[in-house]
């Protein structure tokens, strides 16, 4: 706290406080000398009354000097400034208001939106700004951004932006937004400030930590009061995530509950004519999945729905998702070692679902268009589009050539610089006389999950004249199948998507495995388990947020108007061609708001989306703002008032006269009761 | 008798007391058989009251026709007729200087002037004792008109003196009184009332008729409004700042008190006290004293 006087002309004024002080003093000095016959009963009372009476002359004589004090700065007219902080009235304020207009400020604290109250706080601070300040409102959402491009003086233009401006349904970014605000003060003259108007949302803002500064102070505003119950759908997904026409789908549906209490819901799952729902019990601040199963018969984009009853918070009680339906797993054979390709070909080509081609190494450049590649006698071609292929959730199958450096083979699985090997170069072992037989290692593997039914058919039936001699294999819980002597014969490394070691060499001159009955469904769950990743992939890039800007890359050359961005109630979306390796490329505006959106080319569907809202909006609860976004330090008030108080000080005197009214009057009166008493 | 030019004795005063005789209820014990009745039996007519005979009784006293009737010797008492000696006492302490019209001191002399008179008019005897914390003028009963000048002259050269202490004066004076008689006490009493009374005890132990007269100013009696003022004692010189206004209500009950305290003691001793301002007359003091 600091006090300044506007009138500090006037100080030497305060040397009146000393007025009733001295009157006291003189006044009780010397009274008039009065000759009495005996003052021992007076000399009795005074020592019976002496206590009471000296703190009533004390009382008297602080009631009138406060009363003298009080008048005096009345004069001096001061000005109050919180924190320490004086720098309103002398020097120019540059003030940067962040507020909050994510998703969590949607909700209603009490009458009004917790945004609507944050853009009533934001319009108090700028309503006492003075010609000679500057200011700027930024948007705190997923891509923050400014009203003004920089500090400006048109206050009126920024209160009706406040007053106009609508919550997203977006996350925010609250580095970018101190960034910008903290870019935009820097070179400014005076004091500068950020100003956060938010509800400090606990998932948002714990922890953050924003470096902002040295000369800019940060005042934290809170709106919106903490516990909020909510139900939120958090996820919704499918698996397998690329489902084939036909095969059963299950839709996995975890819903959260953000409050203190357990709730029951209704959970429904939409698609096509299909409607499904389920009752679920919600322990207090606890998740439950429901799963609902769909088979499509077509091959097509489908677009599922799982929704809640509505709560207060209605936002997250709708989640969307576009399942890619396809009729067949396409699968790309680089056959650098004949005949196993030939063997994989061979098999492949006699299941309905798969359809296998040979590809050069040539084709493994950029974006590979199969579902699986499968790498016979691979060296290390296209080491780049493999491992792209891979995060893309893709499957490869890779049977290491001879001599080909192990490396290679690592990095390609994601592991290189593991200490599992020596280096060395792989080394195919070929012999007449010594043959192997392979054994199930990893049995609990999915791969495995047909011939555990009964059929008298086994994977591991054949035998191998030659192999490729690979050291022991750690973790050996990858190794699905190995040779008799331990030697691995198939390892599976599952991470973002599926690499598959393939040491089992095929033909009439390696084995009799692709002969067996048990080599067709071994090679069908193998494909099929190569596409299945598990929740890494999520309908690749297919699911965005709000804010997000929606990608369709085509296969060929267009003009930008043969591409258009629909909503579900065929709204057009502004959409920009971008190129891209010669391609089209088409990236929308930032969308901001939830649901499915559609690609069309000329009319037809090309592609679809799916804009959710942000899990991480859901929890409604918040932080004290000393703890959210914690910079050098901070300044916490209740309100835009208070900042504007802190800027400019608060003017005293008009307290300072009702101190005085209040002060005369007990003045009076304590000397109403010394009189009496 | 005097030539009426004294200060305190007036010729409007004398012409008042022609019509009083100094007449105290009590029996005095006198040397003369005179009007004034005596608790000392001897010869009189005036018949008293029977009592028992004890050995060493006069046979001469008993009555004979009682003794005849019942066979039981009583003695047949009768009352005494003698003179009257008056001892008064006046306080001459420095607080007897207070007062604003009239002085405690002058208002006492005035009362001591007339008394004296009174007492030496009906041929009785007065004594004068002038004290402050000592006895400072001490007058032996007389009876003639040069005794009376003298007291008269003694009255108009006294002057306020020193601290008050009635006890200690009653004590000193004691001895010096031969016979007992009527004791007239005229002062403000700043003393304590205890010790005054233990003083006064010799003297109802030998039948003395008591009259404490306490003179007081009415500012006295009611603290007068002076506000913020230095109190000093006329006495002791000690001072003290105080608020008039702020210590009147106590300053009227500690006095009330004081009062209350030597009024309650005289009852309880047989003793006449009375409150007298300086501002009612002092022959309303003469009431007690006349018939």
């Amino acid at each position: 706290m600091k006090i300044i006087f506007q009138n500090s002309v006037l100080i030497p004024l305060l040397v009146l406080i000393l007025v009733p002080l001295l009157i006291h003093l003189f006044a009780k000095g010397k009274p008039p000398v009065y000759l009495y016959s005996s003052i021992e009963f007076i000399l009795r009372i005074m020592k019976n009354t002496m206590r009471i009476k000296k703190p009533q002359d004390y009382i008297l004589l602080a009631l009138r000097t406060l009363l003298a004090a009080t008048v005096v700065l009345i004069f001096l007219q001061p000005l109050l400034f919180a924190g320490g902080k004086t720098a309103g009235i002398f020097r120019k304020n540059n003030i940067a208001v962040i507020v909050d207009s994510t998703a969590s400020m949607a909700f209603i604290d009490g009458a009004q939106t917790r945004f609507a109250a944050a853009c009533a706080e934001a319009s108090e601070i700028l309503s006492g700004l003075s010609s000679k300040d500057t200011a700027n409102v930024i948007w705190l959402n997923s891509k923050p951004s400014s009203v003004f491009p920089e500090m400006g003086v048109n206050f009126s233009y920024l209160r009706d932006e406040l007053q106009k401006a609508q919550v997203t349904s977006e996350a925010g970014d609250i580095n970018e937004a101190f960034r910008i605000a903290s870019s935009m003060l820097k070179g400014a003259e005076g004091r500068k400030e950020i100003c956060v108007v938010s509800d400090f949302q606990k998932t948002a803002w714990d922890k953050s930590i924003i470096d902002v500064p040295e000369d800019v102070e940060v005042v934290k505003i809170k709106v919106g009061n903490g516990e909020a119950a909510n139900l939120a759908i958090r996820s919704f997904r499918c698996e397998p995530p690329h489902p084939l026409a036909g095969e059963e789908i299950s839709f996995y549906c975890e819903v959260d509950n953000f409050s203190n209490q357990p709730m029951q819901t209704t959970l429904f799952f939409s698609v096509l004519e299909s409607r499904m729902s389920h009752e679920i019990m919600l322990p207090a601040h606890g998740r439950r999945t429901a799963v609902f199963k769909h088979t499509f018969a077509g091959a097509e984009i489908f677009k599922a729905t799982a929704s809640l009853k509505e709560d207060a918070f209605t936002g997250d009680d709708k989640r969307f998702l576009c399942v890619n339906v396809s009729q067949s797993i396409r699968i790309g054979i680089v056959p650098d070692e004949k005949s196993t390709a030939k063997a994989w070909k061979k098999a492949l080509d006699s299941l309905s679902w798969a359809r296998a081609e040979f590809i050069s190494e040539k084709d493994l450049s950029g974006e590979i268009p199969y579902d699986v590649i499968m790498l016979s006698g691979w060296k290390g071609a296209g080491v780049a589009a493999l491992s792209e292929k891979l995060k893309q959730g893709g499957g490869i199958v890779c049977m290491p050539g001879d001599g080909a450096d192990i490396d290679g083979i690592l990095a390609l699985a994601g592991r290189s610089g593991s200490a599992n090997f020596a280096k060395q170069n792989v080394r195919m072992e070929k012999s007449e006389e010594k043959t192997h037989r392979l054994k199930i290692s990893n049995e609990k593997d999915e791969i495995f999950k047909l011939f555990t039914g009964g059929e008298n058919v086994s994977p591991t039936a054949g035998i191998f004249k030659a192999r490729i001699v690979f050291p022991k294999w750690t973790p050996e819980s990858e190794v699905l199948l190995s040779y008799d002597d331990n030697i691995p014969a198939l390892v599976k490394i599952s991470e973002s998507g599926t690499f598959f070691i393939w040491n089992m060499p095929l033909g009439r001159d390696f084995s009799t495995m692709q002969m067996q009955s048990g080599f067709l469904p071994f090679i069908a769950e193998m494909i099929l388990s190569s596409r299945n990743p598990g929740k890494a992939i999520q309908a690749e890039s297919m699911e965005y947020f709000p804010g997000d800007s929606m990608a369709l890359k085509m296969e060929r050359d267009s003009l930008g108007s043969d591409i258009s961005l629909k909503d579900e109630g065929s709204a057009e979306i502004p959409v920009e061609l971008k190129n891209s390796g010669g391609k089209g490329f088409f990236i929308s505006k930032p969308i901001r708001t939830t649901g499915f959106y559609t690609w069309k080319y000329r009319g037809r569907d090309a592609g679809a989306g799916v804009v959710n809202f942000p899990p991480v909006e859901s929890d409604l609860s918040t932080i004290a703002p000393e703890l959210a976004a914690r910079t050098k330090d901070s300044v916490i008030v209740s309100g835009g008032g208070d900042v504007r108080r802190m800027r400019d000080g608060f003017n005293l005197w008009p307290m300072l006269l009702i101190v005085a009214f209040g002060l005369a009057l007990t003045e009076g009166l304590a000397l109403l009761w010394v009189e009496r008493t | 008798m005097a030539k009426f030019l004294f200060k305190y004795l007036k010729s409007e005063d004398i012409r008042k007391l022609s019509s009083f005789e100094f007449a105290p209820k009590a029996l005095a014990e006198g040397y003369l058989s005179g009007r004034h009745k005596s608790f000392s039996r001897g010869n009189s007519i005036e018949f008293r009251d029977y009592r028992q005979f004890v050995s060493g009784d006069d046979p001469a006293h008993i009555d004979w026709r009682v003794l005849a009737r019942t066979d039981r010797r009583y003695l047949r008492t009768y009352e005494q007729e003698t003179n009257l000696e008056c001892h008064v006492f006046l306080d001459s302490s420095a607080s007897m200087g207070y007062g604003k019209k009239i002085s405690k001191l002058e208002y006492a002399s005035f009362f001591t002037a007339v008394l004296c008179y009174l007492v030496v008019k009906n041929t009785d005897k007065v004594s004068l004792q002038i004290f402050d914390d000592k006895i400072r003028n001490y007058f032996p009963p007389g009876s003639t008109g040069r005794h009376l000048n003298s007291l008269l002259h003694a009255l108009e050269s006294n002057f306020a003196g020193n601290k008050t202490s009635v006890s200690e004066a009653l004590k000193r004076s004691f001895p010096l009184l031969k016979r007992k008689g009527t004791l007239v006490v005229v002062s403000d009493f700043f003393d304590d009332p205890a010790s005054i009374f233990s003083a006064l005890s010799p003297y109802l132990h030998r039948h003395f008729r008591i009259h404490l007269f306490h003179v007081l100013a009415p500012e006295e009696m009611d603290l007068a409004e002076i506000g913020y003022a230095t109190f000093e004692d006329m006495e002791t010189k000690r001072r003290i700042v105080a608020n008039s206004d702020n210590i009147r209500k106590q300053y009227k009950n500690a006095m009330d008190d004081h009062i209350n305290a030597m009024r309650q003691l005289a009852v309880r001793r047989n003793v006449d006290y009375q409150v007298v301002k300086t501002d009612s007359h002092y022959f309303n003091l003469l009431d007690r004293l006349v018939k």
